[in-house]
């Protein structure tokens, strides 16, 4: 099992994050090594789309967990969408999601990002 | 040497020091060697010592003779002087000239031992001289004459001053005889005056003579030195010429001559070894012997090499003696070795043959008599009797064969007698049951029965026959059909162990027993009334998980006492309830340290068993036993017997079982048990669940255990339970002890937590084989384990 990811652009304020196939210990550290790029750069807002994730281990919930933390330090956000139902468990059973946003849908997501940015054009 | 055909055998012969021959010849050498070579060299030097101390001898006997001659010698010339002398004293008349001098010449011609001779008056010029001529003729001669003055010599003036006789050192007489002589005076009286000095002259060249005389032609030389070191006589002419032996001693720097000087200076005699002589340039002895009277030193020199000449050539008879005596010791060494060995190596030869199993090769005949014979007639012996040895064994071995067809159709028939063979499963739907029968040997005294009687009834029998093998075997197969009819005709088990007893009690001559549990389950109420004859107590373990023991009231086995009473009991079995009964065999098996399985661990084995099925059980306890007999042969027979009582539908069990060496084949485990797991499950969050776990659990090991370890999963899925059991033999590890990782905990470290949440039992354990044993159940429409 292999894990696949892309990444899209969505307007200037955030970078999804598409991940199919299974994120564990094989693959977390090729996740770990992309978020870092992506993090570089001007992103803090990041939006894993994991509909076509279908497996989750600890060994992977840490590396999102560090992009979450790397994330908030700038003051941005992680949100996920799409969650298959054991990789929704799994994140469930370690309860690190508070400050989290997951949406059920792409409807839900769509909405939430319209928010933060009509927001960000606000204040400009 | 080596006999080529001896090599052909299995055995290579003995080469080199290792062969009896060459040890022989070695140490017969060496210890010749030590003995003879210190006996030898002793022998040397103590005749060479013994041979030096005679030339010492002899050189002293040399000396003595060269003294007495030259004593004899010096005493007529002493003697004929001091007579003349005593003949010229108060003779006023004899004093005139010519009387003197005819006196003086008759006086040297009648004494043969004087060369010459005079009278030299003191208180006037008067000294004429006779002396012997070459020819013999005496010669006249006056020494008071203008070129020599006899006044002025030595000896004229040593008497005169002393008034006593004296002997001149050696001088050459130029003005007289012009010989080199020695002069002995005497001084001659008149009237209590000193008239004058009668001299008698001694010719060294008589010394010469008598040295001569004394010199042992063949071993060396003899010289003569006056009491000043001068030389009286030395064989070698120029040393003559006034040299001392001192000066003679320092000019070649001879120590051994230095010395000789010393000591005759100081009147000793003796005898000291030298490295050069002085002629011949040899080593040898210088024997010197010295007079005090007259200062004369005799010196006798003996030439060593030509005195140990005989020693030295019977020196080399004795080495050569030696050398061929200690070949011919070797060479007879050398043989004999090589006859003891020949007959030791065609028997090796011969052994070797019998060892390929070729014993009809006849032992080769050795007829010497001595202990290698009476080695050949042993192997001889020896072939003979394994050859019947064989022949006893290949007959013994043809009967043994026979009696095991016998046996293994025994064992097949006994098995047969019990349901499935000895190894039964049954499923019903309302009961699992599950036996198995292992005799010890082909055949035994264990069994088990079940049957269904009435309308739901389930009978269920185990029983011991005391002692193993054929004989309780055959005793087992009469109390099954005794026990079966017993049952056809009885209701209660208390009446069928009776009736059996009754049975079993009769014509029990050898005294043989059986243990004997006997049940009947009711499968609608779960009721089960049951009696025991001494059998082990059967584990009870109930739905819930808790194991006991059903302990029965003390009761006989069957056959001691033909009125033994037997009571039933009755018990209520729940669904779910499991009943495990065992023989002996089982709680009985040894350790290779003679340890019991025992109790403790039956309660324990069947206590822990995952699921708790009757064919799961039951192969756990065997796993146990064997695990813990640890390769101890199985003493007794052991038979088992399962049931569950309830609706249990061992539905689609399915086991799958993957092994890694080493943790790079982690990931490919998980991969085939997820494949396996997809196969044979339709649901998906088990599956999930069971992958998750099993990711956890993979990546906990890659961190925790060596990257070498072996590693194993088992997986059974169990009427859709399912059960992973994640085995490695990593250094032990309980990861069920680390504590829960909090919520605030940093990021990571949630993979216990994820399977603590996923799994609907976890357990660990540390085998007795130093394995971490991690159990994980996984049960259906438990999708929501958080």
């Amino acid at each position: 099992m292999s894990l696949d990811i892309s990444t899209n652009a969505l307007q200037t304020i955030a970078t999804k994050v598409i991940l199919s196939g299974s994120l564990d210990s094989d693959t977390a550290p090729s996740l770990d090594q992309r978020l870092d790029l992506i993090l570089a750069g001007k992103t803090n807002r990041l939006v894993f789309d994991m509909s076509k994730l279908n497996f989750v281990s600890s060994a992977g919930l840490r590396v999102i967990f560090k992009a979450q933390k790397n994330v908030e330090a700038q003051g941005g956000e992680v949100v996920m969408v799409n969650l298959r139902p054991q990789v929704e468990k799994v994140f469930e059973i370690v309860k690190q999601l508070p400050s989290w946003s997951i949406f059920q849908n792409d409807a839900e997501m769509d909405d939430y990002l319209q928010v933060i940015q009509s927001r960000a054009a606000d204040q400009s | 040497m080596i006999d080529r055909n001896t090599d052909t055998a299995g055995t290579a012969s003995p080469r080199g020091f290792r062969r009896i021959r060459t040890r022989l010849v070695f140490w017969t050498i060496l210890v010749s060697a030590l003995f003879q070579l210190p006996l030898a060299l002793f022998d040397f030097f103590e005749t060479r010592r013994v041979v030096l101390d005679a030339v010492r001898a002899q050189g002293r006997s040399l000396a003595t003779l060269g003294r007495a001659r030259i004593d004899a010698r010096k005493d007529a010339v002493e003697h004929s002087a001091n007579t003349f002398a005593a003949l010229l004293n108060d003779r006023e008349s004899s004093a005139g000239p010519a009387s003197l001098l005819r006196k003086l010449r008759s006086f040297v011609r009648s004494n043969d031992d004087i060369f010459g001779s005079t009278i030299a008056l003191s208180n006037e010029r008067f000294a004429p001289y006779f002396y012997r001529g070459d020819d013999g003729e005496l010669v006249q001669q006056d020494l008071d004459s203008a070129d020599y003055d006899y006044r002025t010599k030595d000896w004229f003036k040593l008497p005169i001053a002393s008034l006593e006789s004296t002997w001149s050192e050696p001088y050459f007489d130029e003005g007289g005889g012009d010989v080199l002589m020695t002069t002995f005076s005497v001084p001659f009286f008149y009237e209590g005056e000193l008239k004058g000095v009668v001299t008698a002259d001694l010719s060294l060249a008589h010394l010469e003579q008598i040295a001569s005389a004394v010199e042992n032609t063949e071993a060396g030389y003899c010289s003569i030195v006056a009491r000043s070191g001068k030389f009286l006589y030395h064989p070698d002419g120029a040393h003559l010429e006034g040299s001392t032996i001192g000066q003679l001693a320092r000019t070649h720097d001879n120590a051994a001559l230095a010395q000789v000087s010393r000591e005759l200076a100081a009147g000793k005699s003796g005898f000291v070894q030298t490295k050069h002589g002085l002629v011949t340039g040899r080593p040898g002895v210088l024997v010197y012997d010295s007079d005090p009277e007259s200062g004369w030193s005799l010196i006798v020199f003996l030439d060593q090499q030509d005195l140990l000449a005989g020693l030295t050539r019977l020196t080399w008879i004795r080495a050569i003696v030696g050398l061929i005596g200690l070949l011919l010791l070797i060479t007879i060494v050398a043989i004999t070795a090589h006859r003891i060995t020949r007959p030791l190596r065609k028997l090796s030869a011969s052994a070797n043959e019998i060892a390929r199993g070729n014993l009809d090769r006849p032992i080769p005949e050795i007829e010497s008599g001595d202990e290698i014979g009476a080695l050949g007639q042993s192997f001889s012996r020896m072939r003979r009797d394994l050859r019947q040895h064989v022949a006893d064994l290949t007959a013994a071995t043809a009967a043994k064969q026979k009696l095991e067809s016998e046996l293994e159709v025994a064992h097949q028939i006994q098995l047969a007698m019990v349901p499935g063979n000895g190894n039964a499963e049954e499923e019903q739907p309302n009961f699992q049951l599950a036996a198995k029968l292992i005799p010890a040997r082909a055949v035994g005294g264990d069994w088990y029965d079940y049957f269904l009687s009435g309308e739901d009834q389930l009978e269920i029998v185990i029983g011991d026959v005391s002692d193993k093998g054929v004989p309780a075997a055959m005793l087992m197969s009469k109390t099954v059909s005794s026990i079966r009819a017993a049952a056809r005709s009885s209701q209660a088990p208390a009446a069928i162990l009776s009736q059996a007893n009754a049975e079993f009690s009769k014509n029990n001559d050898t005294c043989m027993f059986a243990t004997i549990f006997y049940g009947i389950l009711n499968l609608s109420t779960g009721e089960l009334e049951w009696a025991s004859a001494g059998h082990n107590p059967p584990v009870l373990l109930k739905a819930g998980g808790e194991a006991q023991f059903l302990k029965p009231r003390t009761s006989l086995p069957i056959g001691l006492s033909a009125s033994s009473c037997y009571e039933t009991s009755t018990l209520r079995l729940e669904p779910g309830d499991t009943l495990v009964l065992y023989t002996d065999g089982v709680t009985e098996a040894f350790d290779p340290a003679q340890r019991l399985f025992g109790d403790e661990r039956l309660m324990e084995t069947v206590g822990s068993s995952i699921p708790a099925v009757p064919i799961v059980i039951n192969q756990d306890i065997l796993t146990a036993v064997s695990d813990f007999a640890n390769g101890a042969d199985q003493s007794d027979d052991i038979t088992l017997l399962t049931l569950r009582f309830g609706n249990f539908k061992m539905s689609n069990r399915q086991t799958f079982t993957s092994t890694t060496a080493a943790t790079a084949g982690l990931k490919r485990v998980r991969l085939d048990l997820v494949d396996f797991l997809g196969g044979h499950l339709s649901d998906s969050h088990m599956i999930d669940n069971a992958a998750t776990i099993t990711a956890e659990v993979l990546d906990n090991l890659r961190e925790h255990t060596p990257t070498d370890g072996a590693f194993a999963v088992h997986a059974e899925i169990c009427d859709g339970g399912l059960v992973l059991k994640f085995v490695d033999e990593g250094p032990a590890f309980d990861p069920l002890k680390m504590p829960p990782s909090g919520i605030e905990k940093e990021i990571g470290g949630h993979g216990l937590q994820i399977v603590r949440a996923l799994a609907t039992n976890l357990s660990y354990e540390r085998s007795a084989r130093g394995e971490n044993i991690l159990t994980a159940q996984i049960s259906p429409g438990d999708n929501d384990g958080c």
